[in-house]
């Protein structure tokens, strides 16, 4: 009876189609927004994928990465006096101006590191080296920095280019690979003193300090003891955690209680959501009742309740598979695109595709319950009555 | 001459729809017996009752009082899953649209009584083949329903309320979807295929021209049995 489902299923081309159009729809549209929304969010941490430190220690005030509250540059030396602190460097983060060739200007993550240790360089090096940031005037940009500060996109910059930050020469002796800025500006490193240099005077320039534990003592506890040493705030730096010590998890919630992304991609995401009931449940509807004699005459004849059920739950179950699977196909080519272009954001973890399957079998499930009821109560003597 | 076995039997079957004042009686106290191995036709105006009483006997719907016994089994006193199981392995089924379904073939289409029964589709495809050759379609059996003629598609019909056998065989104006020739023809070969001994059809009729193929003729009127008599003996001047 299964084949003879699927064929009254593979049938009615067009409504099939619609179904599956439904399915794949919403699939498409809660699995894309869904991994833009995870993507933007990995944005809001980029600096800390860029300038990789187990602590970052921040003015008391900071609830996030983006955030910069300037400390006194003796800070320093209090966190390296406490212990378990294996070293700690200096780092300036802020957005500066670029002066572009035409006279234009656009905005950039200016960090500022280190220029013995070189604690919090970028990890991925296309060319240069990083130590020829000890050359005068040294930057290293990261890809995106080469279209961008170009005044014409199709001829990039190129090492050993020259523009100006904040009116101050910077000349390209590195380039690297670098996760996109969460203001969509690109990334470059010089070293601390530089960097001060490049930016507007202010009384305090020191925007966080860089510190990793000596073995054999975990960041969680020496940040602690940073923290309840200096007062300042020490947070990790280990990834996506449920910790609020993890600077990751906090600058993600920060924009998640703080912002209306959430609540915008959420809306899509219910509105796929509902988009995918409202189709595939009216069209699986009509297409039960299209057949409504059939499963009539198919009753009259003997055909249980529990089978004609089984009918529409392979139906509705095929109708799943086939939307879900080129919703997902779609959402990843999307995916690719995006990551091949360095924007719009995304970041598909695992958790998305299994939870949008989960949605995908609940709207099935209510598409199938409604026909299901109808066949049931559906009277076999119908099929004499015209 | 004796006669023979009773296939189905109706006692003071009583059914009405509707509740309170909307309430309609359709059957009043019906008695009926239909014998193995004959052709039983009914017949009367439209609304008399004729199809809520093949709906009762062939156990597709519950009578609300009365006694009813279908090839041994008493179906009034039955549970409905009992009843299904009893229709899937023991009726046959013509309906006057033929309610072939339109996405597969004549063939699956045939075998489709045999998959209710549980049996798989590649044994129950050469049992449909068979009955498709009985019916003279083998040929088309790979067609889809809505490639064949009207009267072809009655014949496919047919073959699929014969193929498992079964033992009472419900027809509902097999031919009122038909022109007169099909008409005859589809008839013509369903009184041959009803040869075969121990087997009971029932058709709900308003075509005069097949009462002819019967062997017995019921006349209902406002929800009675008026009259009941072997076709040799019914008086078609009189029901012209």
């Amino acid at each position: 009876m299964f084949r003879i489902a699927l064929k009254m299923l593979f049938g009615d081309s067009a409504k099939y189609l619609m179904l599956v159009f439904g399915v794949m729809f919403a699939t498409f549209l809660m699995t894309q927004q869904s991994s833009v929304f995870c993507g933007l969010m990995r944005w809001t941490t980029a600096i800390l994928k860029n300038a990789p430190a187990p602590i970052w220690v921040v003015e008391t005030e900071v609830r996030q990465v983006n955030q910069t509250i300037a400390m006194r540059d003796t800070d320093i030396g209090r966190v390296r006096s406490c212990e378990g602190v294996e070293w700690a460097m200096p780092l300036y983060s802020g957005v500066q101006n670029v002066r572009l060739e035409d006279g234009s200007l656009t905005v950039v993550q200016l960090l500022g590191i280190d220029s013995t240790t070189f604690a919090g360089a970028p990890t991925r090096m296309i060319e240069g080296r990083i130590e020829d940031l000890r050359q005068p005037n040294a930057v290293i940009v990261d890809d995106l920095a080469l279209k961008r500060l170009s005044p014409n996109p199709k001829q990039p910059l190129k090492m050993g280019d020259v523009f100006e930050i904040n009116d101050i020469e910077a000349r390209i002796v590195g380039i690297c690979k670098a996760m996109r800025s969460f203001t969509g500006g690109p990334f470059i490193w010089t070293t601390y003193e530089r960097a001060i240099g490049y930016s507007p005077p202010q009384r305090k320039m020191l925007s966080a300090i860089l510190v990793s534990p000596s073995q054999g003592r975990s960041a969680e506890d020496v940040a602690a003891g940073i923290e309840a040493a200096t007062g300042l705030k020490a947070y990790t730096n280990s990834g996506f955690r449920t910790s609020e010590r993890d600077f990751n998890t906090a600058t993600m919630f920060w924009y998640v209680k703080n912002t209306g992304i959430p609540i915008s991609f959420g809306t899509t995401v219910i509105v796929g959501f509902i988009v995918g009931v409202a189709i595939s449940c009216q069209t699986f509807y009509l297409f039960v009742l299209d057949n409504l004699k059939h499963y009539g005459a198919l009753k009259a004849m003997g055909a249980s309740n529990v089978k004609l059920c089984m009918m529409l739950l392979t139906q509705v179950s095929v109708v799943g598979m086939v939307g879900y699977g080129i919703g997902l196909a779609l959402a990843s080519m999307f995916g690719l695109a995006a990551i091949k272009n360095t924007q719009p954001p995304f970041f598909m973890p695992d958790v998305i595709p299994f939870a949008v399957l989960g949605v995908i079998i609940f709207i099935c499930s209510l598409a199938s319950f409604l026909g299901i009821l109808r066949v049931s109560l559906l009277d076999a003597a119908v099929v004499f009555r015209g | 001459m004796s006669l023979p076995p009773i296939a189905a039997q109706a006692r003071q079957i009583t059914k009405s729809f509707g509740n309170g004042n909307a309430k309609v009686q359709v059957l009043h106290g019906i008695d009926l017996d239909a014998y193995e191995s004959e052709i039983l036709m009914l017949l009367g105006p439209s609304g008399c009752g004729k199809t809520t009483l093949i709906s009762i006997l062939a156990g597709t719907l519950t009578p609300d009082d009365g006694e009813l016994e279908v090839l041994g089994e008493p179906l009034h006193r039955m549970k409905s899953s009992a009843i299904t199981r009893f229709r899937a392995k023991n009726v046959g089924f013509i309906f006057q649209q033929f309610n072939l379904i339109p996405t597969i073939s004549c063939e699956e289409n045939v075998a489709v009584p045999l998959l209710i029964q549980g049996m798989s589709l590649s044994k129950a495809l050469p049992h449909a083949r068979k009955s498709l050759e009985e019916v003279g379609l083998i040929e088309h059996r790979k067609k889809r329903p809505n490639q064949l003629s009207g009267g072809q598609q009655q014949r496919v019909a047919i073959a699929r309320a014969l193929v498992h056998q079964p033992r009472l065989i419900i027809c509902d104006e097999p031919t009122a979807a038909l022109d007169a020739e099909n008409g005859q023809r589809v008839m013509e070969l369903f009184r041959n295929l009803m040869r075969q001994p121990g087997r009971c059809a029932i058709v709900v009729t308003h075509d005069h021209r097949i009462l002819r193929y019967s062997d017995r003729i019921a006349t209902m009127n406002d929800g009675r049995i008026v009259e009941s008599v072997a076709t040799a003996d019914f008086d078609f001047d009189h029901h012209r």
